[in-house]
């Protein structure tokens, strides 16, 4: 990668930070960060205990995941853990939660220009192809060099920027113990909905339709509510349970999609939008959608934000004796 | 048997004509999935990519209905309920189209569980029986392929009814469809033979097919999991990143467990068979609460030990890797592939052997 | 006044202290109403978790109404206050998943509005009728029977029974009876 000139994978960057780790290591069990996965696409969650380890280490535009995910089932270990902007939201809203405690948490934050989306390049190639990346230039307008069996083939990095990161308001962790990397200006456009609006276009059967063909095809792995780092409930999950029995063990669209309205409700006012579940699913549902309405609609409401602020009351916590902006339903008709 | 052609373009007709005798199921692209769907007339299959499912569903349904019960209090002695049952039908004659040699290969490691011992699945043994497999062969393996490790091959004929050799002559794309067994032969009859250059230009294509990288010699990897079993801290750095969620069973070919369930509404209701993952805690906690895989690092464990130790000492017998085992396992590489933390079976089954050689290099050996 | 003889499915949600009270008012007054609205007693519209609606909506019921007691009149102070914030937000969410805003409401009924419960009634089913059916999901059979067994009824058909009077019928020779039930779990 020499002609590196990204803010996000350099050389530089990726030293201070194994140092910062190694410095911190006597006092944490381990460290979670990003490592190499099967292929030079495809980073995976790593942890650190030794110096050794610290050789695994990357950081670049391929390291999707939000590590914030694994902490909750690590509780009563005292952890070190790597985050991007947006997954800082993630820990801010688990710390607000009082679902982790912050003195047994160390916080690597790395100010991220943004990171890829697999799913936009698998559309345009077979990247089970793809021999090795280089990424030059800024992430936002560089470009992504890929090594293919017939030779190399250059591709604007914006085009396979992830949704999340073309709106991106938080590329600097609002959290952390140890920055590294200079802080980067805010580039993400003001976020308009407007996937939300192509969808609000179609009529009430034809929106019907859509879900009923994109939930059609869903496996129920709940990989969607396994890979979101504020689904604390794990095994006893209201999906799972018998009693009260919510949801049939019978794979049909209809428990299929009544879990995907549960995920949204119950992440309402909690969700940050860090897009782990439909990153997750392997069915390509685009079930993020559901909950952006619903964040879309808090902020209308409440003009409330998951995952900013420490301090803030999660708005379903509490109630005016006058809504602002609820109209009274006993007296529209 | 004669191999036949069928032409990429008459291929929705020809399976529109299948339709009229099977419950067809064929592969289409929906957004960034290919998935099975039952066929319909306005549908063209998708066989240039393996589907993101695998086949399995088509001989061990998601969901399946054992029975349906209802019972009945006895208006004249009301301390007497009946209780009626009544089972389920039994399955269409169904056809899948765009499995994968590596998926017609999971169909064998499926009968060993359902039909080779102890009790014979009467609900399996049906599908089974009613299901054929039209297989397309493949023409170059993903990064995350690794079914030469399991003793299969791109172009592997076990498990099919039909295998279709893609290839493309003079300008016309279509398919060299070979029949592997007799009901095979039967849905190609009405095509058209194929051509003596056909099969040349296949052959030629085939040779020039470059030879995967070797695979690693896995004799050990039985003996060596087992060597490995009681390293918890070898588990818990494999898995720490797992999310215990289902795709890899699920979409896994071979994957056979199950969960049973009956679900009541009032008076009546239904006994159901449905898939089950053993990477979910829920899999093994047991009515007390007491759970003997309560972490991720023994629910990991458990699916490389099932698929790499436990099967092949289950069934010595039945060697098909070149490695002399036989693995619960056809190397399809669809865990590794949408896996969202990409989680790798290969590196962990190589974790395995080279952490069991250090430990104790002189005794790990053998599959014993 | 809608005709009384469509199947419609309507779930009303009532809490205790207000509403369950003024629809017993809006009977004792002998008001006519629609039938179509099947009435569940909760404790307080606090009670009425946004998943009860989805639920009922997803598995076939026509509409939803949750009715509680006014704001500032709650049994509980505040539990209808949570519930505003809760139900106004639900109601703006379900236009995406394609179910129709009118499918949902939720409305403030005291113990003595008699007649302002027959109009809510009235004009909420008069928008259901209006809206027609819910639209159905593939599996017909299954919804239809999971909502039976939501409603209490003891009437559910899963799509398969087609047992004559006497329970027995020769396609499925293996409806048995209890006894003979018996039998087979003890011979194995």
């Amino acid at each position: 990668m020499a002609s590196n000139s990204s803010a996000s994978d350099s050389p530089d960057r990726i030293k201070t930070l194994r140092a910062k780790i190694a410095s911190e290591l006597p006092n944490v069990d381990f460290v979670l960060g990003y490592g190499r996965g099967f292929d030079p696409l495809h980073a995976t969650p790593v942890t650190v205990r030794t110096e050794k380890d610290l050789d695994r280490l990357i950081f670049d535009p391929t390291c999707v995941q939000n590590l914030a995910t694994s902490l909750y089932g690590l509780r009563g270990k005292r952890l070190g853990v790597v985050v991007k902007g947006c997954d800082s939201r993630s820990i801010v809203q688990l710390l607000q939660e009082r679902l982790w405690e912050r003195e047994n948490l160390v916080v690597f934050g790395l100010p991220c220009e943004g990171v890829i989306d697999l799913a936009k390049l698998r559309v345009t190639m077979d990247i089970a192809s793809v021999k090795a990346v280089r990424f030059e230039g800024s992430v936002r307008d560089g470009k992504v060099v890929l090594t293919l069996p017939e030779g190399e083939r250059e591709l604007p990095s914006a085009g396979l920027l992830a949704d999340k990161c073309l709106r991106c308001q938080h590329p600097n962790p609002l959290v952390s113990d140890h920055l590294i990397g200079p802080e980067i200006e805010p580039q993400g456009a003001q976020d308009t909905y407007a996937d939300l609006a192509a969808l609000e276009k179609l009529s009430t059967q034809e929106r019907f339709d859509f879900w009923k063909r994109q939930m059609g095809r869903c496996i129920r792995c709940y990989a969607c509510r396994n890979a979101c780092p504020l689904c604390v409930c794990k095994h006893v999950c209201l999906a799972d349970s018998r009693e009260p029995h919510w949801l049939s063990a019978e794979a049909t669209l209809q428990e299929k999609w009544l879990f995907q309205v549960m995920h949204a409700l119950h992440l309402a006012g909690r969700c940050t939008e860090c897009g782990e579940c439909q990153r997750s699913c392997p069915m390509g549902i685009p079930i993020l959608l559901l909950k952006r309405m619903m964040n879309r609609e808090l902020k209308e409401l409440f003009n409330y934000q998951a995952g900013v602020s420490l301090e803030a009351v999660p708005p379903l916590h509490t109630f005016l004796m006058e809504e602002d902006r609820i109209k009274d339903r006993g007296l529209l008709w | 048997m004669v191999d036949r052609f069928l032409k990429d373009s008459d291929l929705a007709a020809v399976t529109a004509a299948w339709a009229r005798d099977f419950r067809v199921l064929a592969p289409v692209r929906e957004g960034a999935a290919i998935v099975y769907r039952l066929f319909s007339e306005d549908m063209h299959p998708f066989l240039l990519r393996p589907p993101t499912s695998s086949a399995k569903e088509a001989i061990l349904p998601q969901t399946e209905n054992l029975f349906t019960y209802k019972y009945r209090k006895d208006q004249d002695d009301l301390t007497r309920t009946e209780v009626f049952l009544a089972e389920a039908l039994p399955p269409e004659p169904t056809l899948i189209l765009g499995p994968r040699p590596c998926d017609a290969r999971g169909r064998h490691l499926l009968d060993r569980v359902f039909l080779e011992r102890g009790v014979i699945d009467p609900q399996y043994k049906a599908h089974r029986a009613a299901t054929l497999f039209v297989t397309v062969a493949c023409t170059s393996m993903q990064n995350t392929c690794f079914c030469h490790w399991t003793g299969g091959a791109m172009d592997d004929e076990s498990g099919s009814d039909v295998l279709l050799h893609p290839v493309t002559i003079g300008g016309v794309g279509g398919f060299v469809a070979h029949a592997v067994t007799p009901a095979g032969e039967e849905l190609l009859a009405t095509l058209p033979e194929a051509t003596a250059p056909m099969l040349e230009k296949l052959a030629e294509r085939r040779a020039a097919t470059p030879e995967p990288e070797p695979a690693p010699d896995l004799s050990d990897i039985a003996g060596s999991f087992l060597a490995m079993f009681d390293n918890l801290d070898f588990w818990t750095d494999q898995s720490a990143r797992c999310l215990s969620c289902g795709v890899c069973t699920y979409l896994c070919p071979t994957c056979s467990c199950f969960n049973i369930t009956d679900e009541n509404y009032g008076m009546s209701g239904r006994r159901l068979r449905t898939w089950d993952t053993c990477m979910s805690a829920l899999y093994t906690l047991e009515g007390s609460g007491h759970n003997p895989r309560f972490s991720r690092a023994h629910r990991l464990r458990n699916r490389v030990g099932h698929k790499f130790s436990y099967h092949p000492r289950e069934f010595p017998e039945a060697a098909t890797a070149p490695s002399g085992l036989e693995f619960s396992c056809t190397g399809c590489g669809r865990c590794i592939k949408s896996c969202p933390v990409a989680v790798d079976i290969r590196q962990i089954v190589l974790d395995v052997l080279a952490a069991a050689a250090e430990k104790a290099p002189d005794k790990v050996g053998g599959t014993k | 006044m809608p005709d009384l003889g469509r199947d419609y499915r309507i779930i009303g949600f009532l809490c205790n202290w207000c509403s369950y009270g003024g629809a017993d008012a809006a009977g004792v007054a002998r008001f006519n109403q629609p039938t179509d609205l099947r009435i569940i007693r909760v404790p307080c519209s606090g009670r009425v978790d946004p998943m009860f609606v989805a639920k009922a909506l997803l598995s076939g019921a026509d509409g939803v109404l949750v009715s509680g007691c006014h704001p500032r009149d709650c049994h509980y102070t505040e539990g209808n206050l949570y519930a505003r914030r809760r139900l106004e937000l639900l109601r703006r969410f379900l236009p995406i998943i394609g179910i129709d805003e009118g499918r949902f409401e939720y409305v403030w009924v005291s113990a003595s509005e008699g007649s302002r419960w027959r109009d809510m009634v009235t004009k909420f089913t008069d928008k259901i009728h209006s809206l027609g059916h819910i639209p159905r999901m593939a599996e017909t059979a299954r919804t239809l029977c999971a909502l039976e067994g939501m409603l209490g009824a003891s009437s559910a058909q899963p799509d398969m029974w087609h047992a004559d009077a006497s329970g027995r019928q020769p396609r499925h020779d293996a409806l048995l009876h209890m006894d003979d039930y018996k039998e087979v779990m003890d011979g194995e």
